[in-house]
C-alpha cells in the first residue's frame, strides 16, 4: 500500500472515530463530573454496591443504562478508580456500558432473531460476570484506597463546579488514552488495505472469530454501530460466533483503555484479564455458533460490514485529499457536529483553566460555601436543599429518559420516514439512469439506514410492522443491495436493471405502510 | 508467592475443563463443503418470480421435475426450499395482502407438518394434501395475476 493512502486512509478513519464518539465521550465526561462533584467518592463507592456481593449487578445494570461507548467510559472508569471501586467491579462496567443501552438493545430486537440478541446479551453477562469474579480473585488488593473530596455546596456554585468538572476532565488524563484508542483505529486502518475483510466472517470459516478477535480489539465500534453490524451478519448469513466476539471485543475494549489498564494495574494483571476475556469470548462464540444459527438465510459470499475498519482508499484512489474530505462531511451528521463542537469547547476551555488556574482555585471558590449567603438565601425563597444522593439519582435517570426520548427524535413517526425515502428514491432513480456512481454510494446507505429505521419507528410506536410489510422492506433492501453491489463494480446496465426492481419494490413497500 | 501459584493452577484447571466442555458441544460432523457452497446472491435454484415457483412446484409434484444438471440440489432439498420462499415471492409481487396471508398461512402450516413428522422422501411430501392443495391454488393466482398483467400491458 502506498504510504499516503496509509496516512490519508488512516487519518479517515480516525476522523470517523471522533465524529461517532463525539455524544457518547459528552456523557462520559457530564457522569465522570457528576461521580466527582455531586456524588462524591463516598457517594460513588456506594453507588457500585460498595464491597458487597452486589457490586458487580450494579455494575451492569449501571453499564447498560448509560448511553456511553468504549471511549467515554474511560473518564468514569478513571473516578471509579479514584473512588476506590475494586478493579473487578471497574472492569466489568467498562466493558458493560459500550456493549448495550436501552437504545441499542431495542434497535437489535427489532433487526435481529430477538431469541439471538437475549442469548448474545446473557452470554456478554456471563463474560463481564466471570471477568469480574476472576479479576477480584486473581487481584483481591488491586483497588485504591480513595481520598475524600470537600463535599460540594448546592446551588448555583453545584453547577458551576460540575461544568468545571466536565471542562477538567475533557483536558485529564483520560483524553490522552482515549487519543491512544483512537490512534489505535488508525493503526489497524493503516494494516488493513480496503475491502480486505470482505470475506472474513464467513458462517464455514472456522477462524473467522479469531480474525475478528484479532481486529476487534483495536478497532472501535459505537453500540449502536455493533448492533446494526451485528444484524447485517445475521441477515448475511455470516458466522455467529465472529458476530458475538465483534460485539463483547470490538465494541467493548480498545487499545486506550488496555493502555490504562496497564497504567493503573501493570502488565501482568492485564495480560492475564486479556488473555481470559479472548479465550473465555471465543469459548462461548464457538459453543453458540452452531445453535444460533438462522435457518434458511443462504450465506454471502462477501460482507460490507468490516470495510469500516480497513483503509477506505486503495493504490487507485485519486484525489485523496478531496476524497478524505468528502467522506468525513458525509459521516458528520447534524447531531454529532453539535456534540463535536461541544467536546471542542470543553477541551479548549479545560486547557485554558489548567493555565490561568494551575492551583485550581476556581473549583476551590465554587466548593467552598459562603454561609452568610446560604442562610440568607434559604430565608428568602424558602428553597429546598435537595442532597447530592438525589440530585446524583435524578441526574442519572434524566440521562436515561434523556436516551429514549432521543429515541423518538431519532427514529422519526413511520409517514415522515416514508417521506424520506421516497425523495431519496427519487435521487438514486437519476443516478443508477446515469450511471452517477457516487452518487448512487452516497444515496444507498442513507436509504438503507431508514428501512431499519422504519422497523423501530413502527416497532417503538406501538404498532410493529405486520409480516406482509416486513417482507415488503425485506424485499426492498435486497434490491439496494443487488443496487449497491452493481454500483460498486460500475455495471450501468445491471445497475438499471435493480434499480427500476428496487423502485417497484419501493412503491409496493410505500403501499403496504399507508 | 503460594497463594497466587495455587490461583493460576486453580484458573489453568478451570480453563482446561471449560475448553473440554466446548469441545464436546461441537457437532458430531462436519458439513461437506459443497453444503456451505455460497453464491453470489441467490442459491442456483431460486426461481427469481413466483409465477416460476409456482410452475416449478407443480413440475415436482407431477413427478416430470428433475435437478438440473448445473444444479447439485436434490428434488427434496429444491421442494422444501420453493415452499419457504413462497411468502417472500409473494411479497415481490403485486399480490394483495389478503392473497399473501392465505399463502404465507399455508406455507407455516405445511413447513410445521414436515417439522413435526420429518421425512427425506418427497413422494411423502408432494402427495401430502395440503401441499396439493395449496399448488392447486397457487397455480390459480398466478394465472389469474398474469392475465391480470398482460390486460394492463395491452390496454395501457
Amino acid at each position: 500500500m502506498d504510504i499516503s493512502v496509509m496516512l490519508w486512509g488512516s487519518l479517515v478513519r480516525m476522523g470517523q472515530t471522533l465524529i461517532a464518539a463525539g455524544p457518547t465521550l459528552l456523557v462520559g465526561w457530564l457522569v465522570a463530573a457528576i461521580f466527582e462533584r455531586i456524588l462524591g467518592r463516598d457517594g460513588t463507592y456506594r453507588l457500585f454496591g460498595g464491597s458487597s456481593w452486589r457490586q458487580l449487578p450494579q455494575a451492569w445494570l449501571l453499564g447498560m443504562l448509560l448511553p456511553v461507548c468504549s471511549l467515554g467510559v474511560i473518564p468514569v472508569m478513571i473516578q471509579m478508580r479514584r473512588s476506590g471501586i475494586s478493579g473487578g467491579t471497574i472492569l466489568a462496567f467498562g466493558l458493560t456500558a459500550p456493549l448495550f443501552n436501552p437504545i441499542s438493545v431495542m434497535y437489535g430486537l427489532t433487526l435481529s432473531d430477538p431469541i439471538a440478541i437475549f442469548v448474545f446479551c446473557m452470554g456478554s453477562l456471563t463474560v463481564i460476570t466471570v471477568m469480574g469474579l476472576l479479576w477480584d480473585w486473581l487481584f483481591p488488593s488491586s483497588s485504591m484506597t480513595s481520598e475524600p473530596l470537600p463535599a460540594t455546596p448546592y446551588g448555583i456554585r453545584r453547577v458551576g463546579a460540575v461544568a468545571l468538572s466536565m471542562c477538567q476532565q475533557a483536558f485529564s488524563v483520560s483524553t490522552v488514552y482515549i487519543a491512544i484508542a483512537v490512534a489505535g483505529v488508525g493503526l489497524l486502518s493503516m494494516t488493513l488495505p480496503s475491502g480486505c475483510l470482505q470475506r472474513a466472517a464467513g458462517q464455514s470459516d472456522p477462524l473467522a472469530p479469531v480474525t475478528m478477535a484479532g481486529i476487534s480489539t483495536l478497532a472501535y465500534i459505537t453500540p449502536m454501530m455493533a448492533i446494526v453490524q451485528i444484524a447485517s451478519m445475521f441477515q448475511h448469513g455470516n458466522s455467529i460466533a465472529a458476530s458475538f466476539t465483534l460485539l463483547v471485543l470490538g465494541a467493548g475494549v480498545n487499545l486506550g483503555m488496555l493502555v490504562w489498564i496497564v497504567r493503573n494495574y501493570r502488565w501482568r494483571p492485564t495480560l492475564i484479564w486479556l488473555a481470559c476475556l479472548v479465550l473465555l469470548v471465543l469459548g462461548l462464540s464457538y459453543g453458540m455458533d452452531s445453535p444460533l444459527k438462522p435457518k434458511g438465510i443462504e450465506e454471502a459470499d462477501h460482507t460490507h460490514a468490516f470495510d469500516v475498519y480497513c483503509n477506505p482508499f486503495s493504490s487507485e484512489t485519486t484525489g485523496l485529499v478531496q476524497s478524505s474530505v468528502r467522506i468525513l462531511k458525509e459521516s458528520l451528521h447534524p447531531e454529532e457536529s453539535v456534540a463535536l463542537s461541544v467536546c471542542v469547547l470543553l477541551l479548549a476551555a479545560g486547557a485554558l483553566v489548567v493555565w490561568l488556574d494551575p492551583t485550581n482555585r476556581c473549583m476551590t471558590a465554587l466548593i467552598t460555601p459562603s454561609t452568610k449567603q446560604v442562610v440568607l438565601h434559604e430565608a428568602r425563597l424558602k428553597d429546598i436543599v435537595l442532597p447530592n444522593s438525589v440530585i446524583a439519582v435524578v441526574t442519572l435517570i434524566g440521562l436515561v429518559l434523556a436516551s429514549v426520548a432521543a429515541c423518538f427524535l431519532y427514529y422519526p413517526p413511520v409517514s415522515e420516514i416514508r417521506q424520506e425515502m421516497n425523495a431519496i428514491e427519487a435521487e438514486m432513480v437519476g443516478a443508477y439512469n446515469q450511471g452517477d456512481w457516487e452518487k448512487l454510494e452516497y444515496w444507498i446507505p442513507i436509504q438503507e439506514d431508514w428501512s431499519n429505521k422504519l422497523v423501530v419507528s413502527a416497532y417503538l410506536r406501538g404498532r410493529p410492522l405486520d409480516r406482509f410489510t416486513k417482507l415488503k422492506l425485506q424485499v426492498y433492501m435486497k434490491k439496494l443491495e443487488l443496487l449497491e453491489h452493481a454500483a460498486e463494480d460500475q455495471e450501468l446496465e445491471e445497475a438499471r436493471e435493480y434499480g427500476r426492481a428496487g423502485a417497484t419494490a419501493f412503491q409496493r413497500l410505500k403501499k403496504a405502510t399507508e | 508467592m503460594i497463594g497466587s501459584l495455587s490461583k493460576a493452577r486453580t484458573l489453568t484447571r478451570w480453563l482446561a475443563v471449560f475448553l473440554c466442555c466446548l469441545l464436546g458441544c461441537q457437532p458430531a460432523s462436519d458439513v461437506s463443503e459443497e453444503e456451505h457452497e455460497s453464491h453470489e446472491h441467490f442459491p442456483p435454484h431460486w426461481p427469481h418470480t413466483i409465477f416460476k415457483a409456482s410452475d416449478r412446484l407443480n413440475e415436482l409434484i407431477s413427478s416430470s421435475g428433475s435437478a438440473s444438471p448445473t444444479d447439485p440440489t436434490t428434488p427434496y432439498q429444491e421442494f422444501v426450499d420453493l415452499v419457504g420462499w413462497l411468502p417472500i415471492l409473494a411479497a415481490d409481487s403485486d399480490l394483495d395482502r389478503a392473497t399473501f396471508d392465505r399463502i404465507d398461512a399455508a406455507c407455516i402450516e405445511v413447513q410445521s407438518k414436515w417439522q413435526s413428522s420429518p421425512t427425506q422422501d418427497i413422494q411423502i411430501l408432494t402427495n401430502d394434501p395440503k401441499v396439493r392443495e395449496l399448488n392447486t391454488w397457487l397455480a390459480d393466482i398466478c394465472r389469474q395475476e398474469q392475465d391480470r398483467i398482460q390486460k394492463l400491458f395491452s390496454n395501457p
